[in-house]
């Protein structure tokens, strides 16, 4: 039996690097140290696996080899007017270069999951600048905490225990030093670990965040929001009073009414407060490396999601490229997904033209856009089978461990396999 | 018996555990093709823990299981991401790229049908 030890979690964005594996004859036979999310996803790795490339042939996906797929998978591109690339969150930093690398090569639009998650804070950030903190900063120094929007205790598991609530930090001895709030338009397990919850009325996050604005300004403010002026000003003298505070938001703001005006709001009264204290605001970010998504493409094409490359160089278009307005619109002709499952989480009005296209998956599991394809290339599981480099949500690129050995090609050698044969 | 909810779409850990195990699954189903909501809400829409409830939108509408949850004020409720909230989350996106899953007008009925398979769900 090997122990392998520190090894970096592919859940979710908190990407934890502490976990202990066993593993024997070439198997994974306990994770030790992740979260119930975490462990599922190591210890199930074997499970629903596409175990060969497939071809739809006759409505029926049959097994085919790997050359015929990725044939298959070019010539539908070849024959591709609109090519869309989308997906890129759950495989590591080299796969996402390729996708990029492919979609430059074949003038197509690639749009990566941060667009139906984070896509509107990173929209608030270009236009307001954001003051973030890397997590093991707010670790050791962060005596505020407000969970705005979302619930670390079912999402993001280890992160109160490991980042930001119990810890010891090197100037904060633990929990007791530490002010937990939650503000939510509902009351979850993250309430319950908190000192004070505020509830706010669902769709009123902007106006909640003007009037707290307002009164750190000095102007008298009344209840809004569906909460009391009492609450406001308790709230507002906390975050002024402290030595360090950190929002942490999620897509409680993003995907509500208002989408990126809601993280204007929190951006614009993290920049006041910081006329009174130090304070920083941190977006919890949900696949494990959507933030190399963002990453990644921002280096390689200057921008962080959709983006279209038919010019010849790389345009810029959230709401015109990308993946849920083309799909909507029905614009794309082809679709290559990359280790994401449109068919699960988009709105059915955009994972419909799935069916209706040409449709290539590479993707280790067998999900709900296995269903809607033509041509499914499954690669070795990143951060299990292939190492590579991801992006903590903090934005703090960590390695990848290779745990067990796969026969089946990386995401980045399909890729690569699939740039060297298509038509430029 | 209809009310009208605010729907909030979302993710949790049994969510988040099963669709490892395999979105094919039941397990997968049965933590995902949920609808949590209030005791009282639960209550006045004649439904019993278990009970089948029609979700519908202007999106579309989608048959799941009732869950108690008292963490929901009256008048909102809850249902974790995947293909059956998908059915009833619209596409569009205000010129975002992202559109609204959360605070979305939704209404809820009684019904006798049965929660579909992923299958059957993404055929139609």
């Amino acid at each position: 039996m090997i122990l392998k030890e520190n090894v970096t979690c592919m859940f979710c964005g908190c990407l934890c690097d502490d976990l202990k594996v066993e593993v024997e004859n070439g198997e994974i036979m306990d994770v030790k140290n992740a979260c119930v999310n975490g462990r599922s996803r190591i210890l199930n790795h074997n499970r629903e696996r596409v175990e060969n490339p497939k071809v739809r042939k006759d409505g029926e996906l049959v097994d085919v080899s790997f050359d015929e797929a990725i044939q298959k998978a070019v010539n539908i591109i070849d024959d591709s007017k609109f090519p869309l690339i989308y997906g890129l969150s759950s495989t590591e930093v080299d796969a996402q270069r390729k996708a990029v690398e492919l979609a430059e090569r074949i003038g197509g639009t690639i749009d990566n999951t941060a667009s139906f998650c984070h896509g509107p804070s990173i929209l608030a950030i270009q236009s307001s600048g954001a003051q973030e903190a890397t997590l093991g900063e707010i670790r050791n120094r962060a005596d505020l905490l407000v969970f705005w929007g979302c619930n670390p205790v079912e999402s993001h598991m280890r992160h109160p225990p490991r980042y930001s609530v119990t810890p010891e930090g090197m100037y904060i001895s633990g929990r007791s030093d530490r002010e937990i709030v939650n503000v939510d338009v509902r009351e979850t397990t993250t309430s319950k670990m908190s000192d004070k919850f505020v509830k706010v009325d669902p769709g009123k996050d902007y106006e909640l965040f003007s009037a707290m604005r307002a009164y750190l300004k000095g102007f008298d403010v009344g209840d809004a929001a569906g909460v009391s002026s009492n609450e406001i000003e308790e709230l507002v003298e906390k975050m002024k009073n402290c030595n360090f505070g950190v929002i942490f938001f999620g897509l409680g703001l993003t995907l509500s009414s208002g989408i990126y005006v809601n993280i204007e709001g929190a951006l614009d009264l993290v920049r006041d407060l910081n006329d009174h204290t130090k304070f920083a605001i941190n977006p919890m970010r949900g696949h494990f490396n959507v933030t190399g998504a963002n990453a990644v493409m921002s280096w390689t094409t200057g921008y962080p999601f959709g983006v279209n490359f038919s010019r010849g160089y790389p345009v810029y278009g959230p709401g015109e490229y990308t993946a849920m307005d083309v799909l909507v619109r029905k614009e794309c002709d082809s679709v290559v997904v990359l280790a994401s499952d449109p068919g699960a989480h988009f709105p059915a009005s955009a994972s419909s033209h799935l069916k209706d296209v040409p449709t290539v998956l590479i993707d280790p599991k067998k999900n709900a856009t296995t269903h809607f394809a033509d041509v499914v290339l499954p690669p070795a599981a990143a951060g299990i089978e292939t190492g590579g480099t991801a992006y903590r949500m903090d934005g703090v690129p960590l390695e990848l461990d290779k745990l067990v050995e796969s026969d089946l090609p990386s995401d980045r050698e399909i890729l690569d396999r699939i740039i060297q044969k298509v038509e430029v | 018996m209809e009310m009208d909810f605010c729907l909030i779409t979302g993710r949790t850990s049994k969510q988040g555990e099963s669709r490892e195990i395999g979105k094919a699954t039941e397990k997968y189903r049965d933590n995902t093709a949920i609808v949590r909501l209030n005791e009282d809400d639960m209550e006045g829409l004649g439904l019993e823990e278990g009970s089948s409830v029609q979700v519908s939108t202007e999106a579309g509408s989608v048959t799941v299981k009732a869950r108690k949850d008292n963490g929901l004020g009256r008048g909102v409720v809850f249902m974790p991401i995947g293909p059956w909230a998908s059915k009833v989350v619209g596409g569009d996106t205000c010129g975002t790229g992202c559109s609204h899953a959360k605070g979305l007008s939704a209404s809820l009925s009684n019904t006798d049908d049965n929660v579909k398979s992923l299958k059957e769900i993404l055929a139609g």
